[in-house]
């Protein structure tokens, strides 16, 4: 249908924009600033928020971790004083005193100057290095015993009864010997070879004793 | 150009907003995962899976910061305690550090070594091997030190006991020696046998080991605190043990030959005429010996009998006589040389006499002290002089002081002392009775004499013959007389004087 409109130009309707294209207008319009909003609360109110953290505790992180370093430190300061302290001991403790066992071996030689039980005197004595697992060191001793074989054995059970000396000791060489003659025109003119050696027990078994 | 239809305008209108949202809505987006990607929580537990920091958010990133800093904060609370360790260590090993040898004493070593050798006598022949070994970087290292000497058994037990019982430790790591012969024909000369030995000992250098030592704020201060010092001393001290080495006299070199010559006269050995007079002498030694065991049995026997009158006067004459033998057998010991007299003059007379003397050196501890009637007669004297004076105190005191003399040491009262003893006692019984019976204060006060029953006014009570005077019934009148009152006290009569209250 054909409109004609005769109204003069003040009196005519005015056209405005379509309904719908105001309304999708105000609608965008509305959508884009809520999107913008919840675009500008994420980025400068979460994001930021969430970054201002991570920088806190980047922070924190790097107070702690020297603070951790120094205990590192110290902990190995600690475990290097620890060895040296168990070195030390371990000197003190591995310790034999021979000019002891030396002093008290020649006291039983000499027997308190009785000659009747056993008459020795040595060709040499020195220091082993250990038989056995419980024995770290022994002590060889080398020489003749003058009179019999019971005089030997003598002298080899003084050894074990000298309980001063022996209790160092875990065990001697059984009295045995080659016997000679010899020909010196001295008495007694007949002696008995032996070579003894006794197993020293470990230098700090007294303190383990006691710690048992 | 021509406008836009009213449908193209709406359409614009639509499309344009709806693209811009979308634009802004994917940037929302981007920035909400640089937040949360990888957010490890309950409802996505797999996000651990993603080990790639360049995909995390930030979320995930704080999440890995805060484990990382758990890690670190369980050392860093462990600070206080290891350097209350370090401080302690440092104080245990700096303690125990001082059995070590210092620089100083290390480099003076030959400087020890000389002066040991002179000390005991020995002879170095060589000195090897000082030279460190173990790691430059290790605190403590080892010095071995070899030696080569010649020199006496006993010479050589000194040199080694001299470095035993150093301050700094020094220890023996092996020995050898081999017995050598005589220098010269002397046979009193000592033997000079070779010896081996190898020592070690140890150097301290404080600071290897240990890039730095950590710094500790207020280290002098915190050192010295009570808690500190507790726990540094509840650590063991490292102790270097010792030998004192003592002089052993007339005992024979072990690697000697002791035996004798068992030649007769015409090799060199002794003469018959000698032989004859050594043999003589161990015979009169031995009747010596057996007659001092007699007497010491005897004295022993007195004791057991409590015979100590006999008991003193023996053992002063068997300690005479023990002395006398001691230097009688030190005299025959070096010319007794014939090995069979030898043999006998062991057994016989120096084994028992040593036993003897021994015994009575060790019973010397528990000697018994004899009081003779001479040492009770003193304190009888000096009970009668103060009886004499009435002063009764001072005469029961000297009872008193015997009693606590003889209950001094191990006194025992020869048997002549016993009735001085006896006399001494009653007497100071006496006395006691007497300070009782002084102590009732008996005042008299008025007498009436009558043939039928005197009376006498005693502390203003009249009392008669055989009234009882005092409460417990101790104190009796027996007898009224002229100038006297005679009372009987506990068994004892007591004259008291009526004339100015004498007793």
């Amino acid at each position: 249908m054909i409109r004609v409109n005769l109204l003069p130009p003040e009196y005519r309707k005015v056209d405005g924009p379509p309904v719908g294209r105001v309304v999708s207008l105000v609608a965008s319009a509305f959508l884009v600033a809520s999107a913008l909003g919840a675009w500008g609360y994420v980025h400068f109110g979460m994001l930021a928020e969430e970054e201002g953290r991570r920088a806190q505790l980047e922070e924190e992180l790097t107070q702690i971790k020297q603070q951790a370093d120094r205990s590192q430190a110290l902990l190995r300061e600690f475990d290097e004083y620890q060895r040296r302290r168990e070195t030390i001991e371990k000197i003190g403790t591995s310790r034999i005193l021979w000019s002891r066992k030396l002093d008290e071996m020649a006291d039983i030689i000499h027997n308190k100057g009785d000659q009747k039980e056993f008459l020795v005197w040595l060709s040499g004595m020195r220091s082993t290095s250990g038989r056995t697992s419980d024995s770290p060191v022994g002590l060889h001793i080398q020489g003749l015993c003058g009179g019999s074989l019971s005089n030997l054995s003598a002298f080899n059970y003084k050894i074990k009864e000298t309980k001063e000396f022996f209790d160092d000791f875990t065990r001697v060489d059984p009295p045995a010997g080659t016997q000679k003659l010899l020909d010196d025109k001295k008495w007694p003119n007949k002696a008995w070879d032996f070579s003894f050696i006794l197993d020293h027990k470990h230098p700090n078994w007294r303190e383990k004793q006691g710690q048992q | 150009m021509s406008k836009l239809s009213q449908k193209q305008l709406l359409l614009t209108t639509i499309l344009v907003p709806t693209l811009l949202v979308g634009g802004i809505g994917y940037m929302a987006w981007l920035d909400y995962q640089k937040i949360y990607a990888a957010e490890i929580t309950p409802e996505h537990p797999e996000s651990a899976e993603i080990v790639d920091p360049e995909l995390w958010g930030e979320r995930r990133r704080c999440q890995e910061i805060q484990k990382e800093m758990e890690g670190h904060r369980a050392q860093a609370d462990l600070i206080g305690k290891r350097e209350q360790d370090v401080i302690v260590y440092r104080e245990i090993v700096q303690r125990d550090a001082q059995i070590l040898p210092d620089k100083d004493q290390v480099n003076k070593l030959a400087d020890t070594i000389n002066e040991f050798e002179r000390a005991s006598g020995v002879t170095v022949t060589s000195v090897a091997d000082l030279n460190l070994t173990g790691d430059p970087a290790q605190a403590i290292r080892r010095l071995p030190i070899r030696l080569a000497l010649t020199g006496s058994f006993d010479q050589f037990l000194k040199f080694l006991n001299l470095f035993e019982t150093m301050d700094r430790i020094v220890n023996t790591r092996s020995f050898g020696i081999a017995a050598g012969g005589r220098q010269s024909d002397d046979p009193n000369s000592p033997a000079m046998h070779g010896i081996s030995l190898e020592l070690e000992t140890y150097v301290y250098n404080p600071g290897a080991g240990l890039a730095k030592p950590v710094e500790i704020p207020n280290y002098e201060r915190r050192k010295d605190d009570p808690a500190i010092q507790k726990l540094v001393r509840q650590q063991k001290a490292a102790r270097v043990e010792r030998y004192q080495l003592k002089p052993r006299i007339n005992r024979r070199d072990p690697l000697v030959d002791p035996r004798r010559s068992q030649a007769g006269p015409e090799d060199g050995g002794v003469t018959q005429e000698k032989y004859e007079e050594l043999k003589k002498l161990v015979d009169s030694l031995k009747v010596e010996i057996e007659t001092l065991k007699e007497d010491v049995r005897l004295e022993k026997q007195y004791m057991d009998e409590k015979k100590y009158l006999q008991y003193v006067q023996l053992k002063t004459m068997n300690d005479e006589k023990v002395q006398r033998i001691e230097i009688s057998v030190k005299d025959a010991d070096p010319r007794i040389t014939v090995q069979e007299l030898r043999e006998v003059f062991q057994d016989e007379v120096v084994g028992p006499f040593t036993k003897i003397a021994s015994d009575r050196t060790k019973s010397a501890e528990r000697t018994v002290l004899v009081v003779l009637a001479s040492h009770v007669k003193e304190f009888l004297n000096r009970q009668a002089k103060a009886i004499e004076e009435h002063q009764y105190e001072r005469a029961a005191q000297v009872q008193k002081e015997f009693d606590t003399f003889m209950a001094q040491g191990n006194r025992k009262l020869a048997e002549d002392a016993a009735p001085f003893v006896a006399e001494l006692k009653e007497t100071g019984r006496q006395a006691g009775v007497m300070l009782e019976f002084l102590a009732m204060n008996l005042k008299v006060s008025g007498l009436i004499r009558k043939a039928d029953g005197s009376i006498v006014i005693l502390n203003n009570r009249s009392r008669k013959v055989g009234d009882v005077i005092d409460d417990a019934g101790r104190c009796k009148l027996t007898a009224i007389k002229d100038t006297t009152l005679v009372f009987e006290f506990d068994g004892y009569e007591i004259e008291h004087e009526l004339d100015n209250n004498k007793k």
